[in-house]
Parts: structure tokens; sequence; C-alpha cells
């Protein structure tokens, strides 16, 4: 599908028309960039993988576009009228949706993949999880009416349902679509390939991803697209006070980012010191982060930033990831910038950036996960060596940002 | 260098068709992490610990607010009067009443020796059902490993 030149906006007769407030600044006539707009669940700085890429990406597009984001996150009602407010450099309008329910459908989804994690799941419960995950905002489609960007981009499952509503006769826009569903099987989903096969493009942020999209069909053109991830390798000359008095340890990441929820227990501690014998493990989990060697138990004091987590990696033998794997896999890519090898669970984003690092490994049960891990406990120049590929792949795979900045705009502007 | 990237894949091949190991993790499968839950959340102080439990058992016989009150003199002898008719239409409800909370405090106590002896005994079993997992699941491993 073409995409339309650039439009010059013009102002308040488009707000009168559509009923919703527009930004005055970016409709007086003295912004000449093309305007995307990016709609999302949720617009916040928080550390949740998905929020934080589409964030990445907003910001890599903003050299080169006005960047206004549509967040389908305001609860007060169906009929409340549109709320604007500024976040930076960029313009966000809340509107207002139904909750999703994202839990829900993972559950669901879980229970009906009787073939195991990453099998595809039967076409009519796809296409149910996706109705259920989705967050019906019917003022969005006025709010994009009115902002008349050159181009949108659905970013996430809760907002796909745009793109049927964006295509045919409204369509205007150029549509991009990020699905963010990492190894999700409903990639693959015949009902996923229609709605995305009204887009122009459809950005994936693995090869997993990317290859599963492929597999469901409908997607006319998918794009892989490699997200920057910084890390502060300062961090690897400075431990965490108190790590000094624990010799060798495993860090476990069960429960990161820390956002108040309740459970986030990863393996039992215990066990694993049990079968792993004389190691320290660090764990950093929901509530609280601790080191414990079996003698001693050290509960840490510190804030659970993300300062403090890039330490802990740097210093550990191995990380072993336990949680849900996200689209990104952020914090595995930052284990491996740092040279700490990774142990991930298969058949993940994850697992991906291990095998093409050469600088982790993955398993399918708690059983293959401690197996994984001591050995790299008995072999530490077998570690070192998974430790030196992983650092060189981050580094040339993650950490570029002008490419990502030039690549971006390149697939969203045309 | 001669680091390929296929070497993850040929660890985790290696891992996998290794024999276990007898004192090795169990490969194929482990008992549920609810286990681990159940136990801590089981490492609370014993009910007959229990702070209201200890007052009740300190209080319950409130004999001593009954006695007479004393005091020389005149109005200490009206205070005697008054304390005796007092009594004389409350006594044998109070003195039912402080029984009432003796019988109260005795039927606590047996509860909550009753109740921790079978969160004891729960404990007991739940270690006993995992020991047992463990030791199964580790067959299991042996006899699929040959």
């Amino acid at each position: 599908m073409g995409s339309p030149p650039p439009r010059e906006h013009t102002g308040a007769d488009r707000e009168a028309v559509a009923g919703v407030p527009v930004d005055r600044r970016l409709v007086s006539g003295a912004a000449r960039l093309p305007r995307v707009a990016i709609v999302a669940a949720a617009w916040s700085p928080g550390e949740e993988e998905r929020q934080a890429a589409v964030r990445a990406l907003a910001g890599a597009l903003a050299l080169s576009a006005e960047v206004v984001v549509v967040s389908l996150d305001d609860r007060s009602g169906p009929s409340a009228p549109a709320s604007r407010r500024t976040d930076g450099i960029f313009t966000v309008h809340s509107v207002a949706a139904t909750p999703g329910r994202a839990e829900l459908a993972r559950r669901i989804g879980e229970a009906l993949s009787a073939g195991g994690p990453g099998r595809p799941l039967p076409e009519l419960a796809a296409e149910r999880l996706l109705g259920i995950e989705g967050r019906a905002a019917p003022g969005a489609v006025a709010m994009l009416d009115a902002l008349e960007p050159h181009a949108v981009l659905l970013a996430g499952v809760e907002t796909l349902w745009l793109a049927s509503a964006l295509s045919g006769a409204r369509r205007r826009s150029r549509l991009a679509v990020m699905p963010l569903l990492g190894a999700d099987p409903r990639l693959a989903a015949g009902a996923l390939g229609r709605l995305l096969g009204a887009a122009d493009v459809v950005l994936a942020l693995s090869r997993t991803e990317a290859s599963l999209l492929q597999a469901g069909g409908g997607a006319a053109a998918v794009r892989r697209l490699a997200l920057p991830v910084a890390i502060n390798e300062e961090a690897a000359a400075t431990p965490l006070d108190g790590m000094s008095s624990f010799g060798p340890y495993l860090l476990v990441l069960s429960g990161w980012p820390d956002d108040g929820a309740a459970g986030g227990a990863g393996p039992p501690h215990d066990y694993v010191r049990a079968v792993l014998g004389d190691v320290a493990v660090a764990e950093v989990r929901r509530g609280g982060w601790f080191v414990s060697d079996g003698r001693h138990r050290f509960e840490f004091p510190f804030e659970g930033t993300r300062v403090n987590l890039w330490r802990l990696m740097a210093g550990a033998i191995a990380m072993l990831d336990v949680r849900p794997i996200g689209p990104v896999g952020r914090e595995v890519v930052e284990s491996l910038g740092f040279g700490t090898p990774v142990v991930v669970p298969a058949g993940t984003v994850a697992a991906e950036h291990a095998e093409a690092s050469g600088g982790g490994l993955w398993y399918e049960g708690p059983g293959e996960m401690l197996e994984a891990a001591r050995y790299f406990i008995e072999r530490p120049s077998e570690r070192e060596r998974f430790s030196r590929a992983g650092r060189r792949w981050a580094a040339g795979e993650h950490a570029t940002r002008g490419g990502f900045a030039a690549e971006v705009a390149a697939l969203l502007l045309g | 260098m001669g680091e390929l990237p296929g070497d993850a894949r040929r660890v985790v091949d290696e891992l996998r068709s290794a024999p276990g190991r007898p004192d090795g993790p169990v490969r194929t499968w482990v008992p549920s992490e609810s286990f681990e839950g159940t136990l801590a959340d089981h490492l609370e102080p014993p009910v007959q610990t229990n702070g209201h439990l200890a007052w009740l058992h300190a209080n319950w016989d409130f004999s001593a607010l009954l006695e007479p009150p004393g005091g020389p003199g005149i109005r200490g002898a009206l205070a005697r009067v008054r304390h005796r008719a007092v009594m004389a239409v409350l006594g044998p409800y109070l003195e039912r009443l402080r029984d009432y909370l003796g019988v109260n405090a005795r039927a606590a106590d047996e509860l909550a020796v009753r109740v921790d002896a079978l969160e004891a005994k729960q404990l007991r079993v739940l270690g006993a059902v995992r020991h047992d997992l463990v030791d199964f699941a580790r067959h299991v491993d042996e006899r699929l490993d040959g």
C-alpha cells in the first residue's frame, strides 16, 4: 500500500469536528515534520519491557518525525473525553478504553497449548484470545482522525483491533504494527494474520517473532528490528556492598521488574543450593533481593534499581532467568553485554539470543536449568568462552543507536 | 578465534544426552514449587504462644476484684455494706461469669494445642511426600537414562 505525502496541520476546525483536543503547538503550522501517532496500551517510564521497547522506538522516531502518543489507558469511563499531557518531547493523549485482560488470556493460552509451550493454538481459540486481550477504545479512532498522522504505529496486542478499524475507506495513513508478542504461539494464528494483513509493515523485535509472523501469513512485510540495549559498563567495576563476602555466586532473576504484584517466586532458592552445592545464590525477586550461601543470608538493603541489577549481573558466574520472557529479552541482552553467560527458558526470545550469541544455554525444565548452571560453575574456561562470545554479540547486535533510528524512520515514514 | 555460534546448541545437546548423576539434579521432573511456598507459609509461631491467649490466662480469674473494700471508720463500714448489698444481687452472676471465662480459656488452650499438633503433622507429611517425590523422580531419571 502506498503512503501519502506529509500533510500540513491547520488547526481548530479539526478539533471541533472530532470533539477531541489537539495540541495547538503541533497544528499551528510551525510543525513541518511528518507526524507519527503511536498507539499503545499504556505510556509510562517504567521498567516493563514492552513499554520500554515502545518508548525506545518513539525516541528513535522523534529524530525525524513529530511523535504523538495515543494511550489506551483512561479508566474514567467510555464517554469521558480524552485527556492530554506532555511527557518530555512527546504529547500523550489518553483515551478511554476497556481494561485488557492480559493475565486471563495468558492463562487460557497456556491451558490450551496442550502440545507444549510454543505450539500453535486452535484457530478459534487464538481469535478469542486476541479479543480478550484487546482494549476497545472507540475514542482512539476519532483521535487518530483528528491528528491526521502521516503514519500510525499500533504497538502491542491490545491495540491490534484498530488495524481493521483503520483499514478500508477510513485509511489515510501508513499503518505499521508491532505486536510485541515475542514467542507467543498466537503470532502464527490466521486470525492475527488477517488483522496484520491491513498493515503496510509489521515490526518484529526478534527472529523468533518474525518467523512466527511469517508462518501465520497475512502480514505483507515483516521486518525485524534489533532494539538497542544500553548498559553502563562502570557497574561491573562497582559490585554491590556485601557481595564480596559471599564469593562466586549465581544470579537468579525471578521477579524483575518489581511491579508490586503478588507471587513472583522463582525456583526454590534452597533447592538450587541443595542441588548445586557450595555456591552462593543471589535472587532478584519481587519484594526484595537477597543472597545466601547456606551459612549466611543477606537481604539487600539497596533500592532495586537497574544499575544495582547490573552490578549483580556483572559479577555473577551466570544469570538464570526464570521469568516469562518478553518480546525483547532485555535483561538477557544486558547480561550478555556484561559477559555473564545466561541460562534461559527454551523456545523463547531469550533462548534465541543465547543460541545466536553463543553466550548462554537454555532449558526445558528445572533440572536442565540446574545442569546448565552446573556446567558454568564446573568449567571456568568454558564459561569464559561463553562470556566473550556473549559480550561480542551484544556489542555488535544491540548497541547501535544511530542505525536503529534511521531504520525505524525508513520503515514508518516509507 | 574458533568460537562458532553453534557451540551453545552443542553444549545443550550434550547436557541433555549425558546420563544423570546419582547426586545430580532431576532432569525430567521436580516436585512442585508449591511445596516450598507451603512449607515457608507454615513457619509461624505456635498458636499456644498467641498474645491474646496469654492475656486470657493472666486475667480470666477476677476474684480479687470482688473482695470487699477495706478502709477505716464510718466511710469504710458504709462501703462494705454497699459491697455486701451489691454482691447479694450480682455475686452468683459474677461467679458464673468467672467460671465461664475459665472454661473458655481452657477450651481455647485445647484448640491451640490441637491446631499446633495438626500443623506439625501436616509439615511432617509434606516433607515426607516431597522427599518421596524427589526419590521417585530420581528413579525415573535413572530408568530413562538406562
